[in-house]
Formats: C-alpha cells, structure tokens, sequence
C-alpha cells in the first residue's frame, strides 16, 4: 500500500515538472532558440544610478552580436562613445565552447588591449550592475534546470499572460565562478519563451540581483527570433540599478566577422 | 613564627618603611624593564610587519617571480601564464612616490600597479564603499586613477574625488582618488601606507613602460609547488628570482637576526643595570639588618625561611617593577618605533611600515614572569649570605669589616672579571659568534659582565694615584674622602660598578656612532667632488628618491652656470638594489662623468686609480669595481670574472677593482650606467650629478634651475654641502634611539648610586658622628659625601670611557663586520669623553647632594647612638 502511495506521489512529481509537455531543460532551450538572433547591431544606451538618488551615469555605444558558426555561442562587440573618459574604450566578448569566455577589453589612453579575467567576468560590466557574465549570454548546457510550476507572468507589460517559472543552478564551479551565481529564478513567457523577470543569488545564497525585461518584440519574423528592447536590473544589497536599452536595432544585416577581432577592437576612428 | 607572620611583620615592614629605597629600586627595574620590553615589542613589530606586507601582497599566490627593481619585460607574462600547471598569474608593477615637495622618505608611499581585470584570482581588497571603484571603464582609462587606503586617506584628510598631487618620473602629477580601501587583504601591505594604480597608469608614470616588476601564481590544482618552481626557473632562465611567500618571510627572519640581536644586547645591557640595581640595595640590606638578621636565627628562624624573606621582598619589587616597566615599555615602543624603522629601513635598503605595535598578554605575562624571576636572581646572592649570618657574630657591634675571605673574594671578582674581557677580546676577533649564536650572547654579556667586576679595581687604582698626587694639597677634606674611598671597599665598588655600567653603555654606543660618523664623512670628503645634485623628491641620502628620466640632463645642461660633463648622455647615476646569492647588494651605474673630476669620486682601495677607473669606463666586456664585502661574498678577487644575474641573462663582469662605499653593508657594485641600462632596461636616473662653471654661485644656478626644468619635471637641487648635511644627519638619525638607550642606563645607574649612596650613609651614621662630636661642621661632613660621590663619578666615568672605547672598538672592527657586514674603521669617540666625564660627575653630584644633606642634618647625639 506505502509503495503504492511513494510511486503515485513519483509519478505526480515528474508530471508537475513538465509543464504542457516540457521539461525546464527544454524551456531554457527554446528560450535560447527564441532568443538566438542570427546577427543584430544597436546604438545603445546604459543608464546606472541608485535608487532614491537623483545621481545618474548614462554611457553610450555602440552593440554588434553575431552568432558564430556553431550556431550556439555568440561573438560580442561594444564601442563606447560618451561619456568623454570612456569614449573609444571597446570590449570584445567571445564565448568559446569550453564555457571560458574571452573578454578582452581596449583602453584608449594606453592604446592596450586587456584580457578580463574569467573570475573577474563576474564584476562589474561598464560600472552598471550588469557584469560581463551577464552580457554574455547564457547557455543551455551551462544549468542544470528544474521547473517549479507555472504562473501568471509577474512583469506589468507581459500581465496578462503565462509564463514557466524555471530555476537554474550552474552545471559545475567554472560556470558558478564565471557568473558569481550560485542559482536563478527565470519567468518565461510561455507564448513566446521569452524571459520576463529573472532573480539571481550570490555565492552566499542570497538573493542578489533582480531583471526586467520589457518591449519584447519580434525582430525576425522568418526566424521568430525575439529581443527584448529594454533589460532593467537592480541589485538589492545596494540598490544599485542600472537600464539598458537597444535602439536603432538592425537585424541580420551582414556584419562581417571581421567586427569581433582583436584588429578591430584597437581600431580606432 | 610562620613564614607569612614573617613577611607581613619584618618583610612588608621594611618595604613600608623605606619608601625611597622600595621607590627607587622599583623605578630601577622599571627602567630597565621598560627599554627591553619596548625593544622586544618593536623588534616583534617590525617583524610582522615586514611579514605581513609579503603576505598581503602575496595573496593566494604560492610562487612569486620577479627581477630585482629595475623589473623585466611585459611579454614574459604571457610566457608565464602558459607554463604547464599555472592556475592563474597576474602581473605586479611597483614604485615608490612621494607627496608633492616631500623631503623625507616618511612622505612616500608604496605604489602597486595592478592589472584590476585579472586581481581577483590572487589579491582580495575591501572597498570602504559597496564597490573598489565606481566605474571601471572610466577609472581604468584615465591615468590619474588612485585608489587609498582608508588610513592613508584620514591622515591626509582626503576623500573619494579628492585630488592629490604625487612626484612621478615626469615630474608632480595630479591623481584622482576614486576608491578607498578597509585594511584588508592587500591593503595591510606597507603599514597602508600605500597606493594601487591600473598597472599601464603605473607604467605610465613611473617610467616602467613595457615592463613589469613580478608576477604572483597561483599553481592549479594537484598541481605540486616545487615542481612548479622548477619549471618556471627552467623556462624563464638567470635573473628571475622564483620564490615563495614563506621563502621571503625566512629570509627577512634571517636578515633581521642578526640587527635585532644588537638591539636587544643594548636593552638587555639596560635591564642589567637595573637587575645590578637590585643586587646592589639587597646586599646593603642584609649589611644593614645584620643584627635583626641574627635576632630572628636566634628567635629560631631558619636559614631557609632567611632567604625566602628576602627574596619575597624583591619579589614584591621586581613585580612591581616589571608591571610599571610593561606599562612604560609600551610607551617607549611608540617614541622609538619609527627611529627604529629609519635605521633597520637604512641598514636593509628596504621600506619598513611598522603598521602596529604588538603587545601581546603571552607578551606581558612572559615579561611579568621574566622581569621577576631576574630581580629575585639578583636578589638571590646576597640572601643567600644573609641566611649565612651567625647570630653570635650578628650582635656583634660593627661587624661590618672586611674579613680576609672577602678580599680573597674580591680579589677571585677582579681576576674573573679580567678573565670575561680577555674572553670578549679573544671571541670577537676569533668572530666565534658566527660558528655559534650562543657565542655571541657569551661574548656581549661577558664584555659588560667583565667591565663591571674589572672596572672598579681601576677605579681603585687611580683613587690610591689620586692619593698620592692631592696628598701634599691643603685639602683634607677631599682627602678624608679619597681615604674613605679606599677604606670602604664593597661600599665603593657598589658604587662605582652602579654607575659605571650605564657610562660604559654610553661609551660603547658613542664608538659605534662616532666610527660610522667619521668613516663616512671622511669617506665623503674623499670621494665626493660634484658641486650640485639634481634629482626628486624622497631622501637623496639613501637613494630613496622618485627615479626620472634621463633625457632631463639636456635641459639641466642648458641652464648657465652648469658645465658640461660626461660623454653625451650625461653625468647621472642610478642606485637600485639587486639580489646576489640570495643577498641584497646596492649597485651604482655611474655615467662617465668622473674623468672630470680626475676620478676622484671612484674610491679605489688601491692600485693606479686613474687607469683602473679608465679602465673601468672604456672596458668593451662588461667590467666592475667592487667593495670587499662583496668580493668577499663572491669569493672573489680583482683581476677575476663574476656573474650576475640580468633579465638579460648571466652575464660575466671582469672586477677592474676594489672600492669603497657604504651604501650597502653586504656589497656595492660599480657598473657604467650604459652597460647597466643596457642589461636591466633601465634607463631611469637616481640622481645627476653636475659641476659650477667657475664665476657662477649655486644659489643663482639653483634659482635658475628651479625656475626651469626644476619646475617641469619636480627636481630638487642641492649643495654639496646640504648633501654631506643630509648624510650627517641620517647618521645621526639611524642612531636616534640609542639615545633612549643611553638615556635610561643612565636614569637606572643615577638611581642605583643615589640608592647605594643613601644607604652608606645610613651605614655610616655612627661615623659621621663621631666625626661631628670631634668637631666636624655641618658643611665639612656635607663636603665629604657630596667628595666622595664625585670622585666615584669622576673616576668611574674615566674607567666607563677606557673599557666602553676597548670594548666600542672591538665592536666596530669585529662584530659589525661578522653580524651585519659593514667594514668601517674604528673611530675614538672624542667628543663623547667630555660629556661622558661631565655625566658621570652630575649624575654622582645628583646622587650625592641628598646623601650629604641627610648626613649633614644628623644630630651628633642620635647618630653616636644608632644601630
């Protein structure tokens, strides 16, 4: 009779964690497919200030991504233009297949380009809350996932619809140390699989940083790939937040590889 | 009657009734005390400061690689980092900057030039704020980027955004604080006293392009550390030092070894006085209650329980003593921790932070324990004899006189103390103290153990001298007290060993100083012939200045009134320190300037100075003039090749020469400046060197410089005259605690003297009694005490002078030399010999005044009547 009770409770387990058919792993792949525009470049714009602090800093660049032959990982491209101290400062981010990212970062004033260590990946992109692990984008196979249920999507744009609420906890310590997260909290808009609002812990398991996203809109309707025009993250030991919006954004309109070289990173108009 | 009834009824009782005598030989412990406790505290201080700074620097990184202070090349990072079994590796640049107009190297700080995008996997840092820096692309990419510890930055009252202006190689640059750092991880380093800089900013402004100063490891995982090693000296070849945190923290332990142990000699030498103090006042107390003495053994006292009730006594005093002592100690270390820090910093050619002074409760507990236990040591002879007294011979009246056992006694104390000097003279020249450390204690310990038994039988000798010589004077007080001397031989010798210790301190240090004094002013006279030195800010004395560059010389050249010397590049000379066999030597790439001054200023030992220097600066091989104690390092001689480790390589240097120069106990080189810039890529410039056209004052050719490229680039410009004050002074300041040494032996002996004076004259009392009922005045008994003091004084110091300039010249010609390196020529304190027999004299004056007065206060009637 126990056993009876211990196997239906198992079975009730596995089914409430897949949600119409799909695991959290499968979610996340979709998402990542959703997501994965082929080439897109925008005059972008980051915004950091403090909450209850009228102070702000506002830098200005440019954004090139192109997803590179594997069809997985992306190459990642930014040239800043203002304000005057980092005007010309680049930063060249390759994802590898390893999960190691290349950051590689161009300081103007030396003519040098630096290599960011991987720990470092974790700090600070830009001086916004963002770090670079965060710019880069995540992968699948880097999380392991686990669906915990299904709600109504919790951002004020995306209300009226469903999403998948997935965690993901780092597939081994590269990942953890490379990002600075031991877990996430993911809402995915179930229509499109887009994420809507992510919390992410630090190494000490508190929770640490929270993400909006909003004006999410198709930018490639052959693919359906979408973007999310707006991203908005704050941290909450500090209350630190920081927006980051793409503008003027074009899709698929052939950058050349050439864009994320080393070459190109100390070139300088 | 029981031990407790014993001491709270005799013992306590004495303690109450003599306040002066308690007072004064508890403040005599104390004293002593307290220099051995500040001594220790600093000494521990300073070596765990030294050890932190490494640590702090070090970080997670198991193996360090590096190449002395000129650094080597940036690309050899990528070459480390992708040796086999490298986890992480990150790149170190350092520097020293001063503060604007800074003149002393107490205005510098610590410059570390850190790659910020790679620390993380070595060095941790604690931002006073949420985040180090507020916005890295900003901070990273502009140059006048600083971050400060939180220390540094309330000592000069800065804040985040606040603007400091710091001398770099291309004259004062204004940074911009834009981080603050809690004292933790990296920011110990240095006592806090330092700065964290992007490395390319600090590159960029301490004329290190392309070159780093070392690089930290972290080993990966499994990955074993010695085999590491091995493979990054493999792979990377001579000139790279490839070390490990603790190797360094061994070696700074070995270094100081060796400086400590001479200031804890001078302490220990302090504490002895004091310790002599008390086995001083303990005699004269079992002389004094002989009579009670015999009372209570006749009462059935037993000799044991005799003993313990004086050594109790002094237990109360020693603690007392030893606790004040702790307490003034401590005092002490914060007056002297930084004198002490100039001189270990001038002796290593390091920087030394003491961050904090660390008392610790083992510490205290340790020193309490200590302090006691050698009161009651001291204490212990003279109980030892009162528990030896017979009560019959006890209630004898004036017992008190010198049996033959005593002066068989006295006699065998003379000839010991003869025996220790002979031992002291025989060990240093032998340098037995190299073969065995506990030698070296033996000998320093033998050396005021021996003045102090021998000195008194001198003192002896010219008082009978003085005797014969005052003996057809109309002077019968000074007489009566010379006979009196005489007469009263333990009292004397009691006397006079108080006093003498503390003098023959003095004397020993003022040998030292005076040797070092001498030798390097003459040595300076000799050799330096420049009319102006040019270079930045920082100490020119040590070469503790803010290196430049050396394209500088041009415009210095245009300025009238400077005549042009050397063969184009100019008249300049770089001092670094680089590492030989472990050690740290002092080289001086000089330009080949010195032909104008007919090579005067290369102080060759011997030989043909004017060939061999020529010799030296046309040589197509790599050549180089040497100091003997590097010769003697390398196990070398002139005519013979050595090799140095260069970023470039080993390369082998021809010795044209041997020189002389201090600029570093354990060696100097000479090389020509292009050959060593050559080799090490260091084309930076400690100081240029430049001559007046004759008709032109240094002032008007200051002015102009200073108006110039003295403004441009942050020079500062001085006089031969201000350099050789400057040197003086450092000398003068290397030795600055000793003073405080000095200062309170002889704090100590004025106490043991006037203690042992007011005793005598208590023992004296029927004496001066009688002298009284025959006639005697007041003043003429005063007169005598007040004698007798001064000539123990005046003799005494004589006797301080002969055994402490014996003693001082053994030190200065033997012990440097085997314990620190240094060779200099022994040099007879002059100037010390009058202010030693003026002390000597006030100080017996001082002690004698109260004495006399007390004496001269006597009622005839009462003092024919004392016990």
């Amino acid at each position: 009779m126990n056993k009876a009770i211990v196997l239906a409770l198992q079975v009730l387990l596995a089914l409430s964690a897949r949600a119409g058919g799909l695991s959290g792993k499968e979610i996340m792949t979709k998402n990542e497919e959703a997501r994965r525009v082929g080439e897109f470049e925008s005059r972008s714009k980051l915004t950091t200030g403090t909450e209850g602090s009228d102070a702000i800093r506002t830098k200005e660049f440019s954004f090139w991504r192109k997803v590179r032959a594997d069809g997985v990982h992306n190459n990642t491209f930014t040239r800043f233009h203002s304000p005057a101290e980092v005007r010309n400062e680049g930063i060249l981010i390759v994802e590898n297949e390893s999960g190691k990212n290349d950051v590689l970062l161009y300081l103007p004033a030396y003519k040098k380009v630096r290599r960011v260590e991987s720990r470092q990946q974790s700090g600070s992109f830009m001086g916004s809350v963002f770090s670079y692990s965060d710019i880069a984008t995540p992968h699948v196979d880097e999380y392991e996932y686990k669906l915990r249920g299904e709600a109504k999507c919790p951002t004020p744009e995306s209300a009226s619809l469903r999403c998948h609420e997935v965690e993901a906890i780092p597939a081994n310590e590269g990942v953890r140390d490379r990002t600075g997260y031991t877990r996430s909290i993911a809402w995915v808009r179930q229509d499109n699989f887009m994420v809507v609002k992510a919390e992410y812990y630090n190494l000490d398991g508190e929770l640490f940083k929270r993400l909006e996203a909003s004006q999410i809109r198709m930018v490639d309707e052959k693919n359906k790939k979408w973007l999310a025009h707006e991203l908005f993250i704050v941290n909450l030991k500090t209350k630190e937040y920081t927006k980051l919006s793409f503008g003027n954004v074009k899709v698929n309109g052939g950058i050349p590889d050439s864009i994320f070289t080393q070459q190109n990173l100390q070139k300088v108009n | 009657m029981s031990f407790s009834n014993l001491f709270r009824f005799i013992g306590l009782r004495h303690i109450r009734m003599r306040p002066a005598r308690t007072i004064l030989t508890t403040l005599g412990v104390a004293f002593g005390i307290s220099l051995y406790v500040a001594i220790a505290i600093i000494n521990h201080s300073t070596r765990n400061s030294m050890k932190e700074s490494i640590d702090a620097v070090a970080g997670k990184a198991k193996i360090s690689v590096s190449a002395g202070v000129a650094g080597f090349e940036e690309a050899k990072f990528e070459i480390i980092r992708a040796i086999e079994g490298v986890e992480s590796a990150v790149p170190l640049v350092e520097a020293r900057a001063f503060f604007e107009g800074a003149t002393e190297s107490t205005d510098g700080l610590q410059i570390m030039g850190v790659d910020l995008l790679q620390e993380a996997s070595v060095r941790t840092y604690k931002a006073t704020d949420q985040r180090i820096i507020e916005d890295p692309l900003s901070f990273l990419n502009q140059p006048d980027s600083i971050i400060l510890t939180k220390a540094l930055a309330a000592k000069r009252n800065l804040a985040i955004d606040s603007k400091i202006r710091l001398s770099t190689a291309d004259g004062v640059r204004e940074f911009t604080v834009r981080g603050l750092l809690e004292p933790e991880g990296a920011a110990r380093a240095y006592g806090g006293t330092l700065a964290i800089l992007d490395i390319d900013a600090a590159r960029v402004n301490f004329g290190k392009e392309g070159k780093l100063d070392r690089v930290d490891i972290v080993p990966a995982q499994g990955v074993a550390v010695e085999a590491l090693e091995k493979r990054l000296r493999d792979t990377l070849g001579p000139g790279y030092a490839v070390e490990r945190p603790e190797t360094q923290s061994a070696q700074i332990d070995k270094l100081l070894d060796s400086y400590q142990l001479i200031l804890t000699f001078f302490s220990t030498l302090a504490l002895l006085v004091g310790l002599f103090l008390v086995m001083n006042s303990i005699s004269i107390a079992v002389a004094e209650r002989k009579r009670e003495i015999g009372t209570l053994r006749a009462l059935g006292a037993t000799r044991v329980s005799m003993v313990v009730l004086f050594v109790t006594e002094v237990f109360v005093i020693g603690f007392l003593g030893s606790a004040l002592g702790c307490v003034l100690g401590k005092l002490l270390s914060h007056r002297l921790s930084h004198q002490v820090a100039t001189s270990v910093a001038a002796q290593f050619q390091t920087r030394v932070e003491i961050s904090r002074l660390e008392f610790t409760p083992s510490q205290i507990v340790f020193t309490l324990v200590a302090g006691t236990l050698a009161a009651v040591l001291a204490a212990l002879f003279p109980a030892l004899k009162a528990a030896k007294v017979h009560p019959l011979e006890s209630m004898k009246r004036h017992a008190e006189t010198a049996g033959e056992a005593e002066e068989a006694r006295s006699r065998a104390l003379i000839v010991l103390g003869f025996a220790l000097l002979a031992f002291t003279t025989v060990s240093m020249i032998q340098q037995w103290g190299t073969v065995w450390v506990g030698f070296d204690y033996l000998t320093k310990g033998s050396s005021v153990l021996g003045a102090a038994l021998f000195g008194p039988f001198i003192v002896f000798l010219l008082l009978r001298g003085f005797g014969a010589l005052t003996k057809p004077l109309p002077l019968p007080i000074l007489r009566i007290s010379q006979e009196n001397l005489m007469r009263s031989r333990r009292r004397t010798t009691a006397n006079v060993m108080a006093l003498m210790v503390g003098l023959y301190l003095v004397m020993l240090i003022s040998s030292v100083r005076s040797s070092f004094h001498d030798t390097l002013t003459e040595w300076l006279d000799r050799v330096f012939v420049a009319d102006i030195m040019v270079g930045s800010n920082g100490r020119f004395i040590n070469a503790d200045v803010q290196p430049v560059r050396e394209e500088i010389v041009q415009e210095l050249l245009q300025i009238p009134g400077i005549r042009p010397i050397g063969e184009g590049h100019g008249a300049a000379s770089r001092i670094v320190p680089i590492h030989f066999q472990g050690v740290k030597l002092a080289v001086k790439a000089i330009d080949h300037y010195a032909e104008f001054y007919e090579y005067r200023n290369i102080p060759l030992v011997s030989g043909d100075r004017v060939a061999v220097s020529k010799a030296f600066f046309e040589s197509k091989e790599p050549a180089m003039l040497a100091t003997g104690s590097f010769l003697t390092l390398a196990k070398k001689k002139v005519g013979e090749t050595v090799a140095l480790e260069t970023p470039k390589g080993l390369v082998s240097f021809k010795i044209l020469g041997e020189v002389t120069d201090y600029a570093s106990p354990n060696g100097v080189i000479y090389l020509h400046r292009p050959v060593y810039a050559n080799l090490w890529n260091d084309h930076l410039v400690t100081v240029f060197v430049l001559s007046l056209i004759p008709g032109h004052s240094f002032d008007d050719v200051k002015a102009a410089i200073d108006r110039g490229p003295g403004k441009k680039w942050n020079l500062v410009t001085i006089s031969s005259r201000e350099f050789k004050d400057q040197m003086q002074s450092a000398i003068d300041r290397s030795f600055a605690y000793t003073k405080a040494i000095e200062w309170i032996a002889l704090l100590v002996g004025l106490l043991g003297l006037l203690n042992t004076l007011l005793i005598s004259v208590m023992e004296r009392t029927r004496e001066i009694g009688m002298l009284r009922a025959i006639g005697s005045t007041r003043l003429q008994v005063s007169r005598m005490i007040f004698n007798e003091a001064v000539l123990q004084g005046f003799f005494g110091s004589i006797v301080a002078i002969v055994l402490g300039a014996y003693v001082g010249k053994l030190f200065v010609e033997y012990a440097l030399t085997s314990s620190l390196g240094w060779v200099i020529d022994y040099h007879f304190p002059k100037a010390a010999i009058a202010s030693t027999i003026l002390t000597g004299v006030l100080v017996a004056g001082i002690a004698g005044f109260f004495p006399a007065r007390k004496a001269a206060q006597l009622e005839i009637t009462e003092a024919l009547d004392y016990e």
